[in-house]
């Protein structure tokens, strides 16, 4: 492990000054933090040490790892991602076996309580928890084990944060998110499936400028990145105020570019930076490509009904429903009407005339 | 007036109610514009001469009789029983 | 359960239940109705009363000048309530979206913005309506328990709607999700109260015009 701090890795890099101030200034503006900060940033940057890091991967499919790794060369965010001593991740590493669980193990010893531990992917508790298991240990036990020493925990993904895919129904490993097993130590939820990397790299931005977590929401999602839905920062919600839909993929409205609300977009009950940071260096993003939001960051979003089904529309088969509720309306109905029509009948017939001496007050 | 005379008078109103009446007391809302057509009300202010009110014990007959909801509602003893002093109103 | 669940349970299984009791519960109301028959009329008919009855059906859409002219205030309020929520319900982009998935077929959506002032006055009208129900001496003798549940369920589904659109009050998730609960409780509600009036006003008015055709009078 060397000692440089990020500044001197940088221009050992050909990074300029400039280079280096603008990358704080995106960072700053990311977080949402004041311009005054971005000095501050800098500093925090420049003197940090490499903070070690260890990555578990648990029941997840190495797109967050993908995700992660698309955000760098030649951005500079690569170069945070340098600048953190990443001791285990068994994607990247180029030790393999034994020397890689060494690694880790020696990484713990000479860094408890100060490393960073992030997870991607779930752990599942079904069977003794015997579902998933890296080198004979099984994940729920390897995620205690490290937690332990750990300063903070960043769940990466959907699946670490809230469960994620393993977790949707019918949930046969019985798998859970982080969240679910280590309650002693601070938990920031990365969701997404995958993170958008500026938001995975930010928070660890965050984490060496000011050496605690950013401010999260009541699900520990950074507020920064989760605190406003896709909805409310997308570029197409003029078209949604005008009441103008696409109603199919290749409808009029879809080429000019109107809302895909009608068309499954769960943009409205999605928190996350996608309309603001975007994917591939701000290339784009699912809506600006066309296709409506599926929720991939909110928890449980695998079991919310079809991704193309409007949020106003139930996901059951409401056509089958109206037609059993009027089948069965008009069986009660009909018994209801034989019913009365007795009963008025009988009425018929026992009605007596009524005589002035019935309305008689005296009688 | 007697408890059979009673009895009589409930009678005659269920076999008197119809599809016409039963629509009528079905889309009441309660709106009370009625009491603005009817003389009584008018020179009285008096509204228990609205006229909606004036057919109630024929509207609790017909809830009671020929609608499920009254009927469930009868038998947990719920519904504002029609009795003599219904009709001595 | 989290906000996400909540709005799962609401837009499957809780829509479910509601839209059965609602449909058949309405079933039942109107055949319990139907089913009394008619009493046979004896005179001969002095007029039509196929027309009579259709002319009632479109007649009675329009106040009576002479209770009018007593009660102009809570008419007026009953037109801009009535109207107020149709809008809200059938021209909302998102409402029109559920129609269509039944339906089948879709129509054009008013923007949001006029969505969102409707629903406002549509809300200041329903408070306004029970102002008029607890001051007008008439309205609340006649008020039994039902008409005040009547009316707040169905406040809660312009209000929630309101509130959701807005983002107030809840975080917009758990809005929508309440939204729908209260939607589905209105159509919960609907069959066992006054509110059968949304089906049945057609049937009264058109008895009621039946009889005036037949008579020859006008209704």
């Amino acid at each position: 492990m060397d000692d440089l701090t990020l500044s001197e890795r940088l221009r050992q890099r050909g990074v300029s000054r400039r280079g280096f101030m603008k990358f704080c200034a995106a960072t700053a503006s990311m977080m949402a933090l004041p311009p005054l900060m971005i000095p501050k940033i800098a500093a925090a940057l420049e003197k940090a040490r490499r903070p070690s890091v260890i990555w578990l991967s648990f029941q997840e499919c190495t797109g967050c790892t993908e995700s992660l790794t698309r955000s760098h060369a030649p951005t500079i965010e690569g170069l945070i991602f340098d600048h953190i001593s990443l001791d285990y991740h068994h994607t990247l590493q180029a030790a393999a076996g034994d020397g890689a669980e060494h690694a880790r193990e020696a990484a713990m010893k000479e860094n408890w309580g100060k490393y960073i531990l992030v997870v991607d992917g779930s752990i599942p508790l079904g069977e003794g928890g015997n579902y998933s298991a890296i080198a004979g240990i099984s994940n729920l036990h390897m995620l205690k084990e490290v937690a332990e020493g750990a300063a903070a925990i960043v769940s990466v993904g959907t699946c670490a944060a809230f469960g994620g895919l393993p977790m949707a129904k019918p949930n046969p490993t019985g798998a859970v998110a982080v969240s679910d097993i280590i309650k002693d130590k601070p938990i920031v939820n990365v969701p997404g499936c995958p993170p958008i990397p500026t938001v995975i790299t930010g928070v660890l931005a965050h984490f060496l400028t000011f050496g605690r977590l950013p401010e999260l929401d009541h699900l520990h999602r950074p507020k920064v990145f989760f605190g406003q839905s896709i909805h409310d920062r997308c570029y197409r919600r003029p078209f949604y105020e005008r009441g103008q839909f696409a109603e199919t993929f290749d409808d009029e409205g879809a080429r000019k570019g109107w809302c895909l609300f009608k068309l499954g977009c769960k943009g409205p009950t999605t928190y996350n930076a996608c309309a603001t940071a975007k994917w591939n260096q701000g290339t784009s993003w699912p809506v600006e490509a066309g296709h409506g939001c599926i929720g991939c960051s909110e928890p449980r979003f695998w079991d919310a009904g079809g991704f193309y089904q409007a949020l106003s529309v139930p996901h059951t088969k409401v056509g089958e429903t109206v037609l059993t509720a009027g089948a069965a309306g008009l069986a009660i109905g009909a018994a209801a009407a034989v019913l009365n029509r007795k009963r008025k009948a009988g009425a018929v017939e026992n009605r007596e005339t009524i005589t002035v001496k019935d309305l008689s007050k005296e009688s | 007036m007697s408890a059979p005379s009673v009895e009589k008078g409930i009678q005659f109103i269920k076999a008197q109610i119809d599809a016409p009446i039963a629509s009528f007391f079905s889309a009441c809302v309660h709106c009370g514009l009625c009491a603005e057509a009817c003389l009584f009300f008018t020179e009285t202010g008096d509204p228990k001469y609205t006229p909606i009110n004036k057919v109630e014990p024929m509207r609790r007959i017909w809830e009671r009789e020929f609608t499920l909801f009254g009927r469930l509602k009868s038998a947990v003893g719920l519904a504002k029983p029609v009795d003599e002093d219904t009709f001595a109103e | 359960m989290d906000a996400n669940e909540l709005l799962a349970w609401a837009r499957g299984p809780g829509f479910d239940i509601a839209l059965i009791i609602f449909v058949a519960g309405m079933l039942l109301r109107l055949l319990e109705v139907i089913s009394l028959g008619k009493k046979p009329d004896l005179s001969a008919p002095r007029g039509s009363g196929v027309e009579g009855g259709l002319r009632t059906l479109l007649a009675r859409s329009l106040p009576r000048k002479a209770v009018f002219d007593r009660e102009p205030l809570r008419i007026i309020n009953g037109y801009v309530l009535h109207l107020g929520f149709f809008i809200v319900l059938f021209m909302y982009g998102p409402h029109i979206a559920l129609f269509q998935s039944i339906l089948g077929f879709g129509w054009p959506a008013l923007p949001s913005g006029v969505i969102d002032a409707v629903g406002a006055i549509t809300i200041l009208s329903l408070v306004a309506a029970l102002v008029f129900r607890l001051n007008n001496k008439v309205m609340r003798f006649l008020s039994t328990g039902g008409d005040y549940v009547a009316w707040a369920v169905t406040l809660l589904p312009v209000l929630t709607g309101y509130l959701a659109y807005n983002h107030l009050l809840l975080p917009y998730t758990t809005m929508l999700a309440v939204h729908l609960l209260s939607v589905e409780l209105l159509m919960v509600v609907a069959p066992f109260s006054k509110l059968t009036h949304m089906f049945s006003f057609a049937m009264a008015r058109w008895h009621q015009g039946y009889k005036a055709g037949q008579r020859g009078v006008e209704s």
